[in-house]
């Protein structure tokens, strides 16, 4: 009877423990049988089962301990740090392999006045640009003469001439002097769209006004600055990229500008000598047009204008040319020195009355149009 | 802390510490009820205190007693448990010898 209730007490008991202590409390209570009376098997029968709770919850305890923190294995752990290496690596090698439009887009450009200038592509896209501008614009063509290849210098370097407005404005201003031509010259290269834009709103409104003056216009524009001038040929023909865009911001300035400069030249000189100032944008025209269509043969109507100059004209339009000519910026040190040679005064005279500037001021202009390098 | 019932039977199983006991022997010794006894008997050998097997004689016709002993970690806890109880201990017959004194 005792046995049973042993048996009941083990019955509280996780199922794992219990066959155990039922065996050692069975042989316990037959033990205290056998040396004892049956009144304390009873009892320690009795007591087992009255505290089948307290044993059990100490058993329980043993099972609800926490258990021993299982870490992954070894092996496991290395080859996932090898593999986060190896990503790593692999990211940072596909990302030095990806197109440079990835990459940094701010890169320093290096722009000298040397006639040898390789730039990188997206520079060279830029000035590209810049001097495609330029060169839609009805009065740029001086700029496109400076920008073509046969000028004897880069592009850039021809943008980094107009870096201000006022040495543009002043180069519109020879550019028109030279060839006044109300209309779209038929010498002059072909223009895609500004020319439609730019002349008729310069040229209409500057003849009317022109006609009842019969001497020079003394209230010619501004006078060159010598700042401005000597920022035409300082340094900062040395850009970078930002220089670049900074040249087309003024090129954007030059071509709101460009009507005024026009008219006002035009108005002068279209009436003190009409025929002179046509006259010379003919050979000059066909120069540049033949610079910039890579041709040497200049067009029929340049033969006919040239013809029509009077020889100390023709002797002007010469020198003009020389001064403007891929050989003059090849020989630009020579070209220097003519400017300041004795016979060359009476020419850098005549040329600076006509455009209405001072002889020193032409001389700076085409120091800087022929020397641009500091 | 130990508790008074745990005390007696670290106590108990000193007086032989090397040897192996069972229930019933401390049931008779401390005169304590088995239900007691086994629970306790327990947390010391969950808490890795006391060893516990089965005897193994086949001679024996009877039932094969379960037997407790100490581990090394479990006769240093006794020690150290017994050891502290006796300094509380001293420490009171000491403050009660005082007031006796005083009175």
């Amino acid at each position: 009877m005792a046995s049973w209730l042993i048996y009941l007490s083990t019955l509280a008991l996780p199922k794992a423990r219990r066959h155990l202590y039922l065996r050692a409390w069975l042989a316990e209570l037959e033990y205290i049988r056998q040396e004892n009376s049956r009144e304390q098997a009873w009892a320690f029968a009795w007591d087992l089962l009255r505290e089948s709770r307290t044993i059990a919850a100490a058993l329980k305890d043993e099972n609800s301990r926490p258990k021993k923190q299982v870490f992954p294995q070894p092996w496991l752990m290395l080859s996932a740090g090898l593999s986060v290496i190896f990503v790593l690596l692999l990211s940072q090698n596909l990302l030095k392999d990806l197109p440079n439009s990835f990459g940094p887009r701010h890169q320093p450009v290096e722009v000298t006045t040397s006639p040898k200038i390789s730039l990188a592509a997206p520079e060279e896209s830029l000035a590209l640009k810049a001097a495609e501008s330029v060169s839609e614009d009805v009065s740029g063509e001086l700029v496109g003469v400076l920008a073509s290849p046969q000028a004897g210098i880069g592009r850039t370097e021809g943008i980094s001439n107009i870096n201000n407005v006022e040495s543009v404005e002043k180069a519109t201003r020879i550019e028109t002097a030279l060839e006044l031509t109300p209309n779209p010259s038929p010498i002059a290269p072909p223009l895609p769209q500004a020319v439609p834009q730019a002349v008729p709103q310069a040229v209409p409104q500057a003849v009317p006004q022109a006609v009842p003056q019969v001497t020079l216009p003394q209230t010619a524009p501004t006078p060159l600055d010598e700042t401005t001038l000597a920022g035409s040929s300082s340094p900062s023909s040395e850009n970078n990229l930002a220089g670049s865009l900074n040249s087309s911001q003024t090129l954007t300035h030059r071509q709101g500008g460009l009507s005024i400069q026009n008219s006002s030249s035009a108005n002068g000189l279209g009436l003190s000598k009409p025929s002179a100032p046509a006259e010379l944008a003919g050979p000059i025209g066909s120069a540049r047009s033949s610079a910039n269509e890579s041709s040497p043969v200049p067009s029929s109507a340049a033969l006919r204008l040239a013809e029509t100059l009077s020889p100390s004209e023709q002797e002007l339009v010469a020198r003009l040319k020389f001064y403007v000519s891929p050989e003059s910026k090849n020989l630009a040190d020579e070209a220097t020195l003519s400017l300041d040679a004795p016979e060359s005064q009476d020419f850098l005279s005549s040329l600076a009355q006509l455009l209405d500037i001072t002889v020193e001021e032409l001389k700076r202009y085409l120091a800087a149009l022929a020397l641009d390098s500091p | 802390m130990a508790s008074f019932l745990e005390v007696q039977v670290l106590i108990e199983m000193l007086k032989a510490p090397q040897a192996k006991h069972y229930g019933n022997a401390l049931i008779k010794a401390l005169d304590i009820p088995s239900g007691s006894l086994y629970p306790l008997l327990i947390k010391l050998e969950e808490r890795g205190y006391l060893q516990s097997a089965f005897e193994d004689n086949p001679r024996l016709k009877r039932g094969e007693r379960h037997y407790y002993w100490f581990t090394d970690v479990g006769l240093d806890y006794a020690l150290d448990t017994c050891k502290s109880l006796c300094e509380d201990y001293c420490k009171m017959l000491s403050q009660r010898q005082t007031l006796v004194i005083k009175d």
